[in-house]
């Protein structure tokens, strides 16, 4: 008799705790482990670094040329898949063989690159120089001689950008500030009318209904319809601190501009509005823990009849908002949610690219082919919105 | 060459022990061999083979309701401890903790899992010989990639296990393990119940 109730208060004290373990079963990120392992796709061994962290990928006659600290090429596959040769290191200019950014100027049929040489201790004393060129060849020589951006002295180029019919370069340093100088020449520079800023530029985007050139730093917005004409724009009505932008981009489907924040505590992308002038802002965009998420650079992604706005963020890859039918929305009436399986597959989840940081995004369209960079986690792509795989 | 005549050595001793068991069988009566009694305690470690069966849908309206898990998984591996205590003879309730690993077939990825369990066991006994019937249940976590699932586990198995008279068994057990990875609301679409086969090599200490 002892016994049987010994065993019964066992049992009602073992299924108890399987009751609380049930409900206290948790998995809030990912798509569940054994429903993952079910749906798992191999992935294409990429010839790439795994670890890299890519800052531009440009696509330029047969090729595509990526900045990843090193300068890489590979042909541009005829097809859409991987050819067999993949990725290799290009030629740097010499005493300058790291790269941090690339743009193409197709007009006149120019690449141009900002190389930086062996980093010291302090990243920033390292001497960086625009290079240009219409011919990358196997020799060093190709690339010519520097072309000098900025007199000032202890100057480093940051960024470039070739939109409307200039190539803007941000130089400076941290004591100097940071200028906005630009060429349509491409071989004389002019400073901007903007005043030196205290960070380097970020992104740039324009606006070619408008005909409006866009700028931003960490904090502040910039707009134009000229280099010589760009003033601060009145960006989101929020306080000095509350201003940390991820990145700008005009939408060509909707003609409008997206602004997206950085900041941990708003989660919102905004857009213009140029009938009103004012920002539009999203609703806050959360993950599924409830954690804000902070956006960095957005790009257009068209599969099948729908284009979607991809946002990066940091660590939770990237998140999407359907926009062939958005017509300016209210403030707060539209926002970004998870990837589904139209733009991507379950192995966007299965292999961790869901909880990367991606920063940006480069969009070959002739090879309907999505790239998407990450902070060290190398450098992706999808094909027509199927599944993701290391390049 | 030099593995080979180790483990022939180590296969000799452990019959030859199990033989001088069996020949000593007759000279022991029977009510004198070695029983547990309550308060007794063993302690066991359990090490070897992880079997993926299949992967179990519950929703009714599931295209496949069963999937096999060993078409995703390769055999893994897994290491247990236990520790139980004797509630009579024939009985012992204890606490089961260990690790276990399995690798994806398609992008060779890493999933572990570490089940910890209340392990009751009724233990059939054929002198030399033991036959432990064994259920258990508790927590479990598994990880694959980012992803950490926090729930439940359960546990069948039988073992043999020969009992070599110096507080010491050994054998082999075979466990069918269930994981259930439950989810509700949107979600619910991705529960999975998994069960796996482990196949081990048991050494248990009693006292």
């Amino acid at each position: 008799m002892d016994r049987k109730i010994l065993l019964n208060k066992a049992f009602v004290i073992l299924s108890s705790l399987f009751c609380i373990i049930f409900l206290f079963s948790c998995n809030t990120e990912g798509i569940g482990i054994f429903y993952s392992l079910e749906t798992e796709l191999p992935v294409s061994e990429g010839s790439l670094p795994e670890e890299i962290s890519p800052t531009r990928l440009v696509s330029y006659l047969d090729k595509y040329y990526l900045a990843a600290r090193s300068f890489y090429s590979r042909n541009i596959p005829v097809s859409g898949d991987t050819p067999a040769e993949g990725w290799s290191k290009a030629v740097s200019p010499s005493e300058y063989p790291y790269i941090s950014d690339l743009a193409v100027i197709p007009e006149d049929s120019k690449i141009a690159a900002i190389f930086y040489s062996e980093p010291t201790e302090d990243q920033f004393s390292a001497a960086s120089a625009l290079f240009m060129t219409s011919e990358i060849t196997d020799s060093e020589e190709s690339w010519g001689e520097a072309i000098e951006v900025d007199s000032r002295e202890g100057c480093t180029q940051t960024a470039l950008f070739a939109v409307g019919d200039y190539l803007f370069i941000s130089t400076g340093n941290q004591s100097l500030g940071y200028l906005l100088r630009y060429t349509s020449d491409y071989i004389n520079f002019e400073t901007s009318n903007l005043t030196s800023s205290s960070t380097p530029f970020l992104d740039s985007t324009y606006d070619s209904d408008t005909g409006t050139y866009w700028f931003i730093t960490e904090t502040t917005v910039y707009s134009g319809t000229s280099p010589d004409l760009l003033s601060e724009n009145t960006a989101p009505g929020l306080s000095q601190d509350k201003r940390k932008w991820g990145g700008i981009y005009y939408s060509d489907t909707l003609q409008r501009v997206f602004l997206s924040s950085n900041h941990s505590s708003l989660g919102i992308i905004y857009y213009y509005n140029d009938d009103v002038n004012q920002w539009i802002p999203s609703a806050e965009n959360k993950n599924a823990s409830g954690t804000i998420l902070q956006f960095y650079n957005l790009t257009e992604f068209p599969v099948g009849t729908k284009t979607y706005l991809l946002a990066g963020t940091l660590g939770n890859g990237y998140y999407e908002m359907e926009i062939t039918d958005l017509s300016d929305p209210e403030s707060g009436t539209f926002s970004f949610s998870r990837p589904d399986n139209t733009t991507t597959n379950d192995n966007y989840y299965n292999l961790g690219l869901s909880t990367k940081t991606i920063r940006s995004f480069s969009y070959d369209s002739s090879k309907i082919r999505l790239f998407a960079y990450t902070t060290g986690s190398g450098l992706w792509f999808n094909t027509g919105g199927d599944t993701w795989n290391r390049e | 060459m030099k593995k080979i005549a180790y483990v022939v050595f180590f296969l000799l001793l452990f019959f030859m022990q199990i033989g001088a068991i069996f020949a000593q069988e007759e000279t022991i009566p029977p009510e004198n061999i070695n029983l547990y009694d309550k308060g007794d305690q063993i302690f066991s470690l359990h090490a070897g083979l992880l079997v993926p069966l299949f992967f179990a849908n519950p929703d009714p309206g599931a295209e496949t309701p069963v999937i096999p898990a060993y078409e995703h998984l390769f055999p893994g591996g897994f290491g247990y401890i236990e520790w139980g205590g004797f509630l009579n003879p024939d009985m012992t309730l204890g606490l089961e903790f260990g690790g276990v690993f399995a690798v994806s077939n398609a992008n060779r990825r890493a999933l572990f899992m570490v089940p910890v369990t209340t392990k009751y066991t009724y233990l059939l006994r054929f002198y030399p010989l033991e036959v432990p019937l064994s259920v258990g249940i508790g927590v479990n976590v598994s990880k694959l990639n980012d992803q950490l699932f926090f729930g439940p586990v359960a546990k069948l198995g039988a073992g043999l296990l020969v009992d070599l008279q110096n507080e010491w068994s050994l054998g082999g057990n075979l466990h069918y393990l269930i994981i259930p990875e439950i989810y509700f609301g949107e979600k619910a679409d991705k529960t999975r119940i998994a069960n796996f086969l482990t196949l081990s090599f048991s050494a248990q200490y009693h006292f």
